[in-house]
């Protein structure tokens, strides 16, 4: 390009865009001189944030779970709050709390300049009023509509609602590149922590000119407010009717988990896990006593012993045992193996039966129903370590099932290497395979992880997510509906499949089967019961999961209650459950 | 006189001066009052930067260009790795400073270099898919420091020294039209005139049938799928992305700034309220006044004319660079010179317009008045190169 035009090229961008400048810098500084000029002199601006309302949870029909209930809190603006000591005592004897506190909280936050600084929430109406009507002794003190949350069915659910709280000082500096600020209330446990994005809605803005004297003038000219937008709404895929009849069935257990999912979608639609809590203690502030018992370390009640209690699965795996076994050919519905006789010899020492008398020559299908541990060894040696943990890890053990509650326990499946690992290339016995074969030993499975297993048998082999949301609600817009969701097949031949389902059939309706408790006269029910033995000589864990009806599954349960013997003694939950569950419409709704 | 361009120099001083003077007085009356003794420091090393920058001939700078860019590259990868939170400060133990500002020196080597080069093929394909790549790459780090405002000025200097250079502008409009369609593709009217003009373009100025082709289909991808992600995000993610844009939108950070400036600057009316008489100073409102904001600090106690003055004095200085450029016949110089001038250009219109509420938050120093060490001498060192090249502007 010739020099001369380019020179002018240049020269010409230069000189408009200063032009540009000059002139938003006169419309500034001439044409709206006055207001500036007033705004620097004698008035200030405040930023008032305004509150989003947090979404609502209800259940799969509507009925809320979760509701929100409008408080007042009262709080201090770092950047206008003068801290003298008559105006700390006026304002501590007014809400009735520490002088103190009020400067310890505005120290604290004082960083955050323009951000409202909260010293006392559930402030009722008068105190309100009174610093309303007196907002000049005041200056600097503020209120905000604060709305609190409400569970009006206490501790139904607790585990899977979860409760809000205010962050911690640990997750605001994680989170505070998302823009949270001290003082910040985000969902802590269950759906409202692993939905907070979506519940929390958006804070709105207000700009309000303000005379020194703390009097508001008016809102600002040339700064746009935006009003705070609602959450959105959360419809989850529990039944309440049906988590009421879990509840009230699991009311005498102590500590334990009990799911119920539809096979055919994997929408959870009751999950219960005790002990629980009554969530309203979280709304205001937690006493010392009652934050100690929820605390307990050997109870742990906060814990969803659902995703994040861990367990052998003792003999509900044989399940996965038997389908393995036939998948490969080993052995089909007809196969007898040695008989029982209540123990075998194995490399140095004896395995035992549950049943020490021992069940004699079985087959495959009255193996499984009358659980006999000696067959399931020989089918463990038949299949060795390293398919065994195969087949376990294709079914989806090990790690999380993606269920939308934090943290998901992985649970442990082990395998060669972790024996090489934790004992040596030679310092363990090949003995470990007839007590994984049983769901004994190092093996631990989260209730969740046992209950997608379970409706991918009872449906023919589809895995489906476990999920809890079924549907999102946005204040405007179209709903999203949460679809179901196939992760993969269980690893099985179908023939393997049908053949553990009529195992499971016999476990249930046979003469000797050990899930007889869970029996329904009118409904054709398959379960497996387990029994995992604890150390520290402590009475085992109870397991029992089930389906109903077996050849069109609409509904699968898993309970274990810890501490509780064996499985076969909490099989009648099931029953108790399904019985409401076939029958809801002859049932009275107010007997629970 | 034929050696020395001294009002280029003088300009310099002088806005160097006003900087400390205004840094002075932003700190008035506080306890960073040594700001502008720091700044004084910083000063005079600048000035012997600048000297050196006159001395050391500009064959050695074409030589080593390419270790310059490297490691300029390798020290901003780094930064993203420090332990702690990722900033712009690289902590050498005696030595404090952001790499990005030479960064940008950096590029402009680089570039002028490969444009000197290539000078037979410079409107091919090849030669701007590299150029593109070598901004690409620091912009990429300097945005995940965060500091958008600098890759930004990456972009302007790419395009400054290309255009210079002798790239065909339709090639240019070609580079920058992703960029362009992203942009419009939030308004679908706004998005289908740009995209008819783009074909008018393209059809009528004919360039090679793939080059129109591609970029037709890359605009036409751009401008389909971008609301239709961005639609998909959610709310949160999406404000955060717009935050990230613009942190004016952060009612609470940026936001307040913002609206504070504005007030600093208005009531500064016509003539100022006069030195040290500012009074949105007393709110200590601003922890920017004296860098990113020092404009608003300028008017509130000046008033418009004292921003116009230091206006001019700014469109002085860059039309002196333009007039180098210009005459300079070692086509190397001259895409130096070009950078420098974008550089300046750049950030003295962004930091203005900022502070006037017309450009997005970007926290980018205005050149020699903001407070900051790596900046006031980097800038000064710039004006060296250019003296350097104004004395051999005649040299081939």
């Amino acid at each position: 390009m010739e020099p001369k035009k380019l020179n002018k090229i240049i020269l010409v961008i230069f000189i408009s865009a200063f032009l540009i400048l000059a002139f938003k810098l006169y419309l500034l500084q001439v044409v709206k001189y006055d207001y500036y000029y007033r705004l620097s002199e004698e008035n200030r601006i405040r930023v008032m944030k305004q509150k989003s309302t947090r979404g609502a949870i209800l259940d799969r029909n509507g009925t809320p779970l979760i509701l929100n209930y409008p408080t007042y809190t009262v709080s201090i603006l770092p950047f206008e709050f003068d801290p003298k000591p008559e105006l700390l005592e006026r304002l501590a004897s007014l809400l009735e709390i520490e002088d103190d506190y009020i400067l310890e909280r505005f120290k604290k936050y004082e960083f955050q300049t323009y951000d409202p600084i909260p010293i006392k929430r559930l402030v009722n109406f008068e105190t309100v009023s009174i610093l309303e009507e007196k907002n000049l002794d005041f200056p600097g003190v503020v209120y905000e509509v604060d709305p609190i949350r409400v569970y009006p069915y206490k501790n139904l659910a607790c585990h899977v609602l979860g409760y809000i709280g205010e962050i911690s000082v640990g997750e605001l500096r994680e989170k505070y590149v998302e823009g949270f600020k001290a003082g910040d209330w985000l969902g802590k446990q269950g759906v409202e922590k692993s939905m907070d994005n979506v519940l929390r809605g958006r804070d709105g803005v207000k700009y309000l000119e303000v005379k020194v004297s703390g009097e508001v003038v008016g809102s600002v000219d040339d700064k746009f407010d935006y009003p705070a937008q609602s959450g959105a709404n959360v419809w989850l895929t529990i039944d309440t009717p049906l988590q009421m009849v879990a509840e009230s069935i699991f009311a005498p257990v102590q500590r334990g988990a009990f799911i119920a999912m539809d096979p055919q979608s994997g929408e959870v639609l009751a999950m219960v896990s005790k002990p629980n809590f009554d969530l309203n203690l979280f709304s205001s502030t937690i006493s010392d006593s009652v934050w100690e018992r929820l605390s307990d370390v050997n109870v742990h009640p906060m814990l969803n012993r659902c995703v994040q209690g861990t367990y052998p699965p003792a003999s509900v795996f044989k399940i996965i045992t038997a389908s393995a076994a036939i998948d490969k050919g080993y052995v089909n519905a007809a196969s007898k193996l040695e008989p029982c006789h209540g123990s075998i010899w194995y490399g140095d020492r004896y395995f035992r039966c549950w049943l020490s008398s021992g069940h004699g020559k079985l087959d495959l299908l009255n193996a499984i129903s009358q659980s006999c541990d000696i067959y399931f060894y020989q089918l463990g040696l038949r299949l060795g370590l390293d398919e065994w943990s195969e087949y376990t890890k294709k079914c989806r053990f090990g790690v999380p099932t993606g269920i939308e509650i934090t943290p998901e326990m992985d649970g442990f499946i082990p395998d060669r290497d972790y024996y090489n690992m934790r004992y040596g290339r030679r310092g363990w016995g090949y003995g470990v395979v007839l007590n994984l074969a049983i769901g004994q030993g190092e093996i631990l499975v989260t209730p969740i992880q046992v209950a997608q297993f379970v409706c991918a048998v009872a449906n023919g082999g589809k895995v489906f997510k476990p999920q809890l949301v079924k549907r999102i609600e946005p204040p405007f817009g179209r709903p999203k509906r949460s679809k179901p969701q196939i992760v993969g097949m269980l690893p099985f031949s179908d023939q393997a499949i049908t053949t553990v389902q009529q195992g499971l059939v016999e476990a249930v309706n046979g003469r000797w089967g050990t899930g007889a408790g869970a029996y329904m006269e009118d409904v054709l029910v398959a379960g497996k019961t387990g029994t995992a033995q604890v150390p520290h000589g402590q009475k085992s864990h109870a397991w029992f999961v089930g389906y109903a009806p077996a050849y069109d599954p609409q509904v699968a349960v898993v309970i274990i209650v810890e501490n509780a013997g064996s499985g076969g003694a909490i099989a009648y939950l099931s029953r108790l459950f399904m019985d409401y569950f076939f029958h809801r419409e002859q049932t009275q709704y107010a007997t629970f | 006189m034929r050696h020395f361009d001294f009002t280029l120099i003088l300009t310099t001083l002088a806005l160097a001066v006003i900087g400390i003077i205004i840094v002075y007085s932003a700190t008035y009356p506080s306890s960073q009052l040594q700001l502008y003794q720091k700044q004084s420091m910083f000063l005079v090393v600048g000035v012997i930067a600048m000297a050196a920058a006159m001395l050391i001939p500009l064959k050695i700078h074409y030589l080593l260009s390419y270790y310059y860019y490297g490691i300029a590259c390798l020290v901003l990868f780094i930064l993203l790795f420090q332990p702690g939170d990722v900033d712009r400060w690289l902590n050498l133990g005696f030595i404090k400073f952001q790499p990005s500002e030479i960064a940008k020196l950096a590029l402009i080597f680089i570039l002028a270099r490969f444009a000197v080069d290539r000078k037979k093929d410079l409107n091919s394909v090849k030669f701007l898919a590299v150029c593109v790549a070598l901004t690409v790459f620091p912009f990429i780090l300097v945005v995940k420091q965060p500091d958008l405002g600098t890759g930004l000025v990456f972009v302007v200097i790419t395009f400054f020294v290309l255009f210079v250079a002798g790239v065909k502008p339709l090639y240019l409009f070609i580079v920058a039209s992703p960029i362009l369609s992203l942009l419009f593709a939030f308004h679908w009217i706004a998005w289908a005139v740009y995209f008819g003009i783009l074909v008018a373009v393209l059809l009528l100025s004919k360039p090679q049938i793939r080059v129109t082709v591609i970029t037709t289909v890359i605009n036409l991808l751009v401008g389909i799928f971008t609301p239709v992600i961005w639609n998909r995000l959610h709310e949160y993610q999406q404000e955060r992305i717009l935050v990230f844009l613009d942190p004016g939108r952060d009612p609470f950070g940026a936001g307040y700034q913002l609206i504070q400036s504005k007030i600093a600057l208005g009531s500064g009316g016509l003539f100022g309220k006069g030195f040290l008489s500012g009074t949105q100073t007393k709110f200590a409102f601003l922890p920017a006044k004296a860098t990113d904001f020092i404009f608003a600090t300028l008017g509130e106690q000046f008033g418009l004319l004292g921003e116009l003055l230091v206006l001019s004095l700014f469109l002085l200085l860059l039309y002196r660079i333009t007039k180098i450029t210009i005459e300079c016949r070692n086509p190397f110089g001259k895409l130096v010179c070009t950078g420098v001038m974008a550089i300046i250009f750049t950030q003295t219109f962004v930091n203005v317009g900022v502070t006037a509420g017309i450009m997005p938050v970007t926290g980018l120093p205005l050149p020699f008045i903001s407070y900051g060490g790596t900046s006031l001498v980097v800038f000064i060192s710039m004006i060296g190169l250019a003296l350097n090249i104004f004395y051999h502007r005649l040299e081939y």
